[in-house]
């Protein structure tokens, strides 16, 4: 591998480290907090390409559909939080699991019946389609895009949860949801609010995805998987753990995929085992307490 | 005030509270006695909303709260200092207050000019993580991050637990301090001459059942059943 090819696919895996933190970043925390593994939620991901393509299409402009669609996904989450998941929070894990994989595999019936079979794609938007040379090497514009805006979205989140009022009530939550609402926190209203946050956040991943990546059927799967490596490396309920871990995995299917084609996948898992060898918990679990 | 009347409590299918009824008059301290396993953490947790009795009643300043989610009643202005503590680790010392002024949405929280001086060494500890204080430190917290939130009634289980002598001796001032001011209190104790230095009424449960109540002084006479029921 030569320097320059080097610095293109250090490029592609930061771009493609950052669409998985937005992803990762909603599942670990709604995991984190809820105590729900949401299978249904590579499914939000791939709803909010699909629902951006088709507002790209009706409006014509890129940027409605990276402010729409993740608000029209956030809404049918809390659709699903609200009269399914929030039925079973007292039940055990078997009943969420099967709910929000039972969610997922219906939304992908319904994505396939209302946008077909195709593989699609999204024009790059125009402002931002062309290449700027840095240091004598064409960067396509587009993907350094996506690295500031989700390094910004990071950053954003990172204030949100740890210098806001809100934030605050989350952290609690992730340490001791029944001691938080003995405080006087709304937690099926923070769950609410977390679990629509998430999906919404998935649903922008899957947009600003769209003009570099392609969508087709069968994506929410394999989207939904690489964010719950992210979420067992990072650690359960952790912003920086989602973070670092999304930086990890991405590289490593970037550059596994370009050094070791073949075993490309087994890269990611193999340092998934090695990280839990070494910390079970992940890299940045909080601590949680779950009494009664 | 409170009123509980006859609930019976469950985990799963374990009967573990039988026909429980006590009451808490404004301003008034109760001490709930008992060993270990008696159910005093379930009648708390019955109180609370955490394990909501399957049969009874609980009224809470003339409404009835039985099976209320836990934190209307915060809400409502009751305060809870639970066993273990259960200090937000993720939180330092000073936003684990914050929050609990502001979660409970009610006007009569401690501010923290006042917390800090009644609790002094909490300001000293104020940008710590919560988890990283001692234990006496933690019982502080928590017994301050409960009455940020303002509340009419405060529930304390085992506020002495784990504590050495020095540290139990200042809960009991704190305690006396906040009776004073007129704060009704249920305090669950297994210390006993703790808990009957404070209070104005006594409940003693075995196995889920009340089988004591009335006045300190009463207990204090009766050596056969303190011995029987509470092991001193
Ligand atoms: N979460 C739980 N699940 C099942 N049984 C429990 C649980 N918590 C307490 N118990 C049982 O209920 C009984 C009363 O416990 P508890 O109320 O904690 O007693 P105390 O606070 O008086 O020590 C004990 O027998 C205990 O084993
Ligand atoms: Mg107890």
């Amino acid at each position: 591998m030569t320097l320059d090819t080097f610095v293109i696919q250090l490029t592609n895996g930061l771009v493609f480290s950052l669409l998985l933190f937005l992803i990762a970043a909603g599942l670990s925390l709604i995991f984190g907090l809820m105590d729900v593994v949401n299978l249904s939620h590579g499914a939000f991901y791939l709803l909010g390409a699909y629902v951006g393509l088709s507002i790209t299409r009706w409006t014509g402009s890129f940027w409605l559909a990276l402010l729409f669609s993740p608000l029209l996904v956030a809404v049918i989450g809390l659709v699903v939080e609200r009269f399914l998941l929030r039925q079973l929070y007292r039940r055990g894990h078997l009943d969420q699991v099967l709910c929000t994989f039972g969610v997922g595999l219906i939304l992908a019936d319904v994505m396939r019946s209302v946008w077909g079979s195709y593989v699609e794609s999204v024009a790059i938007p125009a402002p931002l389609d062309g290449q700027i040379v840095i240091g004598g090497l064409p960067f396509p514009v587009y993907r350094l895009a996506v690295i500031v805006f989700g390094l910004l979205i990071a950053l954003g989140l990172w204030l949100l949860i740890e210098r806001t009022l809100v934030g605050a009530m989350i952290r609690a939550g992730v340490n001791d949801a029944q001691m938080a609402s003995a405080l006087g926190i709304n937690i099926p209203r923070l769950f609410a609010l977390v679990f629509a946050g998430g999906t919404a956040l998935a649903a922008l991943g899957g947009v600003a995805a769209s003009p570099i990546l392609n969508i087709y059927q069968g994506l929410d799967s394999e989207i939904l998987i690489l964010a719950l490596v992210v979420v067992v490396i990072g650690g359960l309920g952790t912003l920086q753990g989602a973070f670092w871990a999304s930086l990890i995995v991405g590289m490593a299917d970037v550059f596994g995929k370009a050094l070791l084609p073949e075993f490309s996948v087994f890269v990611t898992y193999a340092i998934m085992a090695g990280v839990l060898l070494v910390r079970p918990q992940g890299l940045f679990r909080r601590e949680q307490t779950r009494l009664a | 005030m409170l009123k509980v009347r006859n609930i019976h409590t469950y985990y799963g299918g374990s009967h573990v509270l039988h026909d429980v009824s006590l009451d808490l008059e404004a301003g008034q301290t109760v001490a709930l006695l008992g060993r270990n396993g008696a159910g005093k953490t379930t009648t708390i947790n019955s109180i609370i909303g955490f394990v909501p009795p399957r049969a009874g009643s609980i009224t809470f300043k003339g409404a009835t709260i039985t099976g209320a989610p836990p934190y209307t009643l915060a809400h409502m202005g009751m305060g809870l200092v639970p066993q273990g503590r259960r200090i937000f680790s993720s939180l330092t010392v000073e936003e684990n207050l914050r929050l609990a002024q502001r979660a409970a949405g009610r006007r009569n929280g401690w501010s923290l000019e006042r917390i800090y001086a009644t609790f002094p060494v909490l300001q000293e500890r104020a940008k710590s993580g919560g988890t990283q204080l001692s234990g006496g430190e933690q019982q502080m917290l928590a017994i301050a991050r409960a009455l940020a939130t303002g509340p009419d009634v405060l529930l304390l289980d085992e506020p002495s637990e784990g504590l050495a002598p020095l540290i139990v001796a200042e809960v009991g001032r704190m305690l006396a301090a906040l009776k004073r001011e007129g704060l009704a209190m249920l305090l669950v104790e297994q210390h006993v001459a703790l808990a009957i230095s404070v209070a104005d009424v006594v409940y003693v449960l075995n196995k889920g059942q009340i089988v004591f109540s009335g006045a300190p002084a009463i207990l204090q006479q009766n050596s056969a059943m303190r011995q029987q029921y509470l092991g001193v």
